[in-house]
């Protein structure tokens, strides 16, 4: 391996060198901030190395043979996709500040170790050339969010939301290796590159690559692949939470924009078919939820909806002469897409973990129901009018970078002539405006019977505070002039 | 590209070049410099008030509303303004201003420009206007009931005005569409916050329903925006297309728009919606933001897509003429003023509907004539149900009579609003109605005469409704100790009642700027009316031969 490349290696390689880095700087001292500042830096070491020659040209020839070719690469959109899950784990970092109660071993550093491994993977995911790549950029995200997960170990609902999440998930897995192994036996490679189209050749192939969606779809939380999402959702420490909403969905969509190009022009309807479901099952879901967290997840299940809606656009539209265009496209739609989202999932579960911070000895549960949040303009009218912003956002209602998210999408959807599919989709959204409107209300509509209530509330530690400002900060410029992002796209 | 030659060439050359007209090496004077950035500036008065109310400390709130009202005033002297320097012999749009916004990807190297494209015309000025005035009008009747959370209340209003409008301004329909939905939240936030006991309920009623009818036409956007590879509204209007998606694209349109109307049968959202709001959110909506539908069926609607407009037009009408007597009887019906007042706004707009899809001249100059009408005497309306209300906390018409001997004042300024609303001579909503029929009976006899029910049907309600709250016996012991209207009631009130006046008295003066206007979108839809015609001949024509096969 030349030094190019182990450079194109680093964004992936320094975080996941940060992680061990932690665990041995925990043994070594009781000091949690040695931890949490080896984090940051490695964190902002990769991100930096994004610039400093990890790029590669996407219209590069392959070369075979050398693994930092064949097997992986960080073309320009990978990168883009890489840089944001580094700020995401960023973020989440920033959140879990203090996040835990005492008697739970406040923010261990382990908690930081794992943490770090999810950009590593993200990044894995969005350079893949490979299926191997793929698959174990995968497991590197997935494995430290199962644990995750169940980092609160006294309670039940983490156990139980980790449990299910680990089951799915490595029933999901298992989906993934044998439709890979199919593939294999069709095609006699594992490159992506050589595989495409093998979905439309024969029906090995046809049933390989399905089997590839199934596993795929699980880790975006798609219908009917998504009834983990509200429990582990729940049951995660809210700034792990942000992480699976962000991250893990860049992740996801990293990972189905690479497998795209094997699936026939035929699936078009029924991914637009799957995506309709999954925003009917995230947004009557989320309807009927009376927690919070539950009802993001479901949230960030209509999400998943719409982002499937961009792929089966890309799929309808790629035996037409507006293929290339429209592949284009709905990258840059799912990027802004994710970048937006992101954002907000990351600054909603901020606002809320910095509202569930509680002082030392204190175990109750709060700020879990709606009914829990209402007034709560009266006495936190910042963290009050900052959620409202991100659930604004998420639903779509311009001037948020929301908008324009949900615009680029069906833009497309209605360029690729999926117009039935579309209205079905905006009309959902609708119903998804129901909800964040119900949990607006509660916050700043409802009166509030006992405003006690919110003396004991945390306060606000800087560094959450400065992530979800940060956070609005991005929403809210990407509202007003998305050609700051859509510009560096189209370069 | 199919450019019809003719009419629009001009309005395409000042889209392209808007600033022609000035040479580059002429220093400007200052006057030009403010016409040039004059619609920009509207846009942005309000949003720096919202600003500096917002960061100034919430403890002490009387720096905050004489902020909020010096922006309100600024912006209302800068609307008429722009009424004043409006020039009335240039149909297309004036002191345009444009800079690109981004670019909607389309193909490598090559997208659909999205511009921040502002411009005012003969079918904007009026409104552009009204909005402006109702601003101060607004935040003086808060005064008298928002209490709490007044900084709030402050930064919505003004972000309201600014929404608004951009809605009149935008030329550009993803610009329009954004304004469009913007204004919605702060109205959210005025009925939910400050409103009655069933905000909540009433609030998001609203919202959804108005969001329903938005998405469907962000859609048909978006179906525009690729099939014509442009979003830019004075292009799109000058585009010829086939009769086919333009029917589908103006279904979406007419839906969105309908709800805001709102037509019947898309009105139930309304009365709630006014019932619950505070007086201030009832002036606002029924001021400004319910033309906002009937604005946008004139130049998106009709100016887009012509032919379909033509081809839907009876129905239109005919639907807007039920809903004029429907919305009568609905207020007839009513015991709650305020309702009363929401319901004849049912009625009051289904009669500019009639006006607009009459399609002809005296329909549309009426129909905008009418729209600044409502807004003066519903406005004022609504104005006055909330100083009863202030004062007693009731709104039944069964809880006064007789006020009359207690509250001159208020009882010689509700006759006017009142006269003004079933359309008296000699006040505004005579010359405005006159034209609506006139369109309306031009258009179809039938259709004018239902819409003529709605003056005799609106002199009934109103003025029963006058009689029983002012006249008669006292018979609460409250209504005896009723204060009269106040001094900043009073600067309310003026601001209100001197267009009343003046536009009846001289309607010549606000009819004049929508002439030319009007003049070029007739002109278009005349032959619109003629090809549909000749498709229709064509189409019976070969029903006729496929009937007689030989």
């Amino acid at each position: 391996m030349t030094t190019s490349d182990w450079m194109r290696l680093a964004p992936i390689g320094i975080p996941a060198v940060g992680s061990v880095l932690v665990i041995f700087a925990d043994a070594l001292t009781s000091k949690r901030t040695l931890s949490v500042l080896l984090g940051v830096l490695s964190l902002a070491a990769a991100f930096a190395s994004l610039f400093q020659g990890a790029v590669v040209s996407a219209a590069e020839p392959i070369a075979a043979g050398r693994f930092a070719a064949e097997l992986f690469g960080l073309d320009f959109s990978a990168a883009f996709l890489t840089g944001a899950a580094i700020l995401f784990a960023l973020g989440a970092l920033a959140l879990s500040r203090g996040y835990l109660a005492p008697e739970e071993d406040e923010f261990p550093s382990e908690m930081v170790s794992l943490l770090l491994l999810i950009p590593a993977g993200v990044g894995m995911v969005a350079g893949a050339r490979h299926f191997l790549m793929l698959f174990l950029g995968i497991e590197l995200l997935s494995i430290p969010l199962y644990i995750l997960v169940a980092m609160r170990r006294r309670r039940e609902a983490a156990v139980e939301g980790a449990l299910k999440y680990f089951l799915l998930g490595a029933f999901a897995a298992g989906f993934l290796l044998y439709g890979m192994s199919l593939l294999f036996a069709e095609g006699h490679t594992l490159r992506l590159d050589q595989l495409r189209g093998i979905g439309g050749q024969s029906t090995v192939g046809l049933v390989g690559v399905a089997l590839v969606l199934v596993g795929l779809l699980f880790k975006i939380s798609a219908a009917p692949f998504h009834f983990w999402t509200p429990d582990a959702y729940e049951g995660a420490a809210t700034p792990v939470t942000a992480l699976m909403a962000s991250a893990t969905k860049v992740a996801a969509v990293a990972a189905l924009l690479r497998v795209l190009p094997l699936l026939p022009a035929s699936s078009a309807p029924v991914l637009a078919a799957l995506a309709v479901l999954t925003m009917a099952a995230g947004n009557l879901g989320a309807l009927l939820q009376d927690r919070v967290k539950r009802m993001l997840a479901y949230s960030s299940v209509s999400h998943a909806g719409t982002l499937v809606l961009g792929f089966a656009a890309e799929r309808a539209a790629s035996s037409g002469p507006a293929a290339a265009d429209l592949s284009q496209a709905v990258w840059s739609a799912s990027s802004f897409y994710l970048a937006v989202y992101g954002a907000s999932a990351i600054g909603a579960f901020g606002v809320i973990a910095m509202l569930e911070r509680r002082t030392a000895g204190d175990s109750s549960e709060r700020f879990q129901l709606l009914s829990d949040f209402r007034g709560l303009v009266r006495r936190r009218p910042l963290l009050a009018w900052l959620l409202v912003f991100f659930l604004l956002s998420m639903g779509g209602i311009p001037p948020t970078g929301g908008f324009w998210a949900k615009y680029l999408v069906f833009a497309a959807t209605v360029r690729a002539d999926l117009i039935g599919w579309a209205i079905a989709g905006v009309l959902l959204s609708v119903v998804g405006a129901a909800y964040y409107l119900r949990l607006v209300g509660a916050l700043i509509l409802a009166p509030v019977e006992d405003e006690r209530r919110f003396d004991d509330a945390g306060t606000a530690p800087f560094a959450s505070l400065a992530t979800a400002l940060a956070a609005a900060a991005v929403v809210m410029v990407l509202g007003f002039a998305p050609s700051r992002l859509l510009d560096v796209f189209a370069l | 590209m199919t450019l019809n030659t003719g009419i629009f060439d001009a309005a395409i050359l000042n889209a392209v070049m808007p600033n022609t007209m000035i040479p580059a090496t002429v220093a400007l004077g200052s006057a030009d410099l403010l016409k040039e950035y004059l619609l920009p500036l509207l846009l942005t008065v309000p949003a720096v008030g919202a600003l500096l109310v917002g960061l100034m400390p919430g403890r002490n709130t009387k720096p905050l509303w004489t902020i909020a009202l010096l922006a309100s005033v600024v912006e209302a002297v800068l609307c008429i303004f722009a009424f004043c320097q409006f020039d009335s012999g240039n149909p297309n749009s004036q002191w345009t201003y444009l800079k690109p916004w981004f670019t909607l990807p389309l193909a490598a190297g090559a997208g659909i420009p999205v511009k921040f494209h502002l411009g005012v015309d003969g079918l904007s000025i009026l409104m552009v206007a009204l909005s402006g005035l109702l601003g101060p009008v607004i935040l003086l009747s808060a005064r008298g009931h928002i209490h709490e959370r007044e900084k709030e209340f402050l930064i919505w209003a003004q972000v309201m005005q600014a929404g608004m409008l951009g809605v009149f301004l935008a030329l550009d329909l993803v610009l329009f569409y954004v304004f469009w939905e913007v204004s919605l939240i702060p109205l959210y936030f005025l009925i939910g916050i400050w409103g009655g006991p069933r905000r909540i309920y009433a609030t998001v009623k609203f919202f959804l329903y108005t969001l329903g009818g938005s998405l469907l036409m962000l859609v048909a956007l978006l179906y525009l925006a690729y099939t014509q590879r442009t979003v830019d509204v004075q292009t799109l209007s000058t585009r010829e297309l086939a009769l086919q998606p333009q029917l589908l694209a103006f279904g979406a349109f007419a839906l969105a728009f309908a709800i805001k109307v709102p037509m019947f049968p898309f009105h139930t959202w309304l009365p709630d919606a006014h019932v619950e709001a505070p007086t201030s959110g009832s002036i606002v909506l029924a001021g400004v933001l319910l033309k906002m539908g009937t604005y946008g069926f004139l130049r998106l609607g009709v100016g887009m897509f012509p032919e379909a407009a033509v081809t839907c037009a009876p129905w239109l009408a005919g639907l807007a003429a039920a809903g004029v007597v429907y919305g009568s009887f609905l207020a007839f019906a009513q015991n709650d003023i305020k309702k009363l007042v929401a319901c004849s706004s049912v009625a009051h707009m289904g009669t500019v509907m009639v006006g607009i899809f009459a399609l002809n001249g005296a329909g549309i100059r009426g129909g905008l004539l009418q729209m600044v009408n409502h807004g003066l005497s519903t406005g004022l309306l609504f104005l006055l149900v909330g100083v009863v209300y202030e004062r007693r906390h009731v709104r039944e018409i069964s809880e006064f009579g007789g006020i009359a001997r207690t509250v001159p004042m208020f009882t010689m300024v509700l006759l006017v609003a009142t006269f003004s609303s079933i359309g008296l001579p000699g006040l505004n909503g005579f010359p405005g109605e006159l034209l609506c029929l006139k369109g309306a009976f031009d258009f179809h006899t039938a259709i004018g005469a239902v819409a003529a029910l709605g003056t005799v049907l609106g002199a009934v309600y109103m003025l029963s409704m006058a009689r029983r709250v002012l006249y008669g016996p006292v018979t609460r012991r409250d209504n005896h100790g009723l204060t009269d209207l106040v001094g900043r009631e009073w600067i309310a009130i003026t601001l209100l009642i001197i267009p009343i006046v003046w536009i009846g008295v001289q309607p010549a003066r606000f009819l004049e700027p929508t002439e030319k206007s009007v003049d070029l979108l007739v002109t278009r839809l005349e032959r619109a009316k003629k090809s549909v015609a000749a498709a229709q001949a064509q189409d019976g024509a070969r029903v006729a031969t496929l009937e007689v096969p030989r």
